[in-house]
């Protein structure tokens, strides 16, 4: 939470001052509400990932918590064996 | 506050096979609601896009990690000073086995104190940052 100052003309207090008692709120509920209604309502979070939940497919079940590195050593080792090539024999004349 | 996100979190969200899929979902969520800002680094993504390579293939893992930029995860290059912090932590933590691309994260964050991070990996629970090396993180799980 970050502390701010605003000054208000008297009728705007009041009538801030009317919408807490009403709600039975305080007067920074309102305030946080009336903002989070009117500004943040039409601003698009900064990063929104879920539309990306379970997108990579079924998979086999993993555990990359623990097994990160189990992980990419297989991965590397895969690699490695793609990319091997098959030892040659010189031919003997 | 900004929220930093590791592999470990951001696997666990994209495939709906791993253990802490479920709970990362629900961070996602979370954080959509709190209107968070998601951030990483690249060593980050280059070992998530290594591991969903292995797992999905190179155009699933490729156009994944794109679909996280373009959900607007926040991709940081490390700076300098992080890889003499990363060395320095191996030093530092002698009986840990940290990896570096989690290193260069503990360093990040220190960086830019900005100690909330999305993680499944007990690393990120075990780390102290801070000057004086005993801040835990704020780990989201």
């Amino acid at each position: 939470m970050k502390s701010t100052q605003i000054y208000l003309t008297e009728a705007e207090h009041a009538a801030l001052q009317r919408a807490a008692v009403r709600s039975g709120v305080s007067m920074t509920a309102v305030i946080r509400d009336l903002i989070e209604k009117h500004l943040l309502a039409n601003e698009p979070p900064p990063t929104d990932l879920t539309p990306l939940i379970g997108a990579a497919g079924p998979g086999r079940p993993t555990d990359v918590a623990t097994e990160k590195q189990q992980m990419l050593d297989e991965a590397l080792y895969a690699d490695f064996r793609r990319h091997e090539r098959p030892f040659r024999v010189a031919e003997s004349k | 506050m900004p929220t930093f996100a590791d592999t470990s979190a951001l696997f666990a969200l994209l495939s709906p096979n791993d253990r802490h899929h479920g709970p990362a979902s629900e961070v996602a969520r979370q954080l959509v609601r709190e209107r968070e800002l998601i951030w990483t680094i690249d060593a980050v993504i280059v070992e998530l896009w290594r591991l969903l390579r292995s797992e999905f293939g190179r155009l699933q893992a490729d156009l994944l990690v794109r679909g996280l930029a373009s959900g607007g995860l926040d991709v940081q290059p490390s700076a300098r000073e992080d890889y003499a912090q990363a060395w320095q932590r191996a030093v530092d933590w002698p009986d840990q086995d940290f990896a570096l691309a989690d290193r260069l994260s503990f360093a990040a964050i220190e960086r830019v104190r900005s100690y909330r991070a999305w993680s499944y990996d007990a690393d990120f629970a075990v780390i102290r940052v801070g000057p004086a090396r005993n801040r835990a993180l704020d780990v989201l799980r």
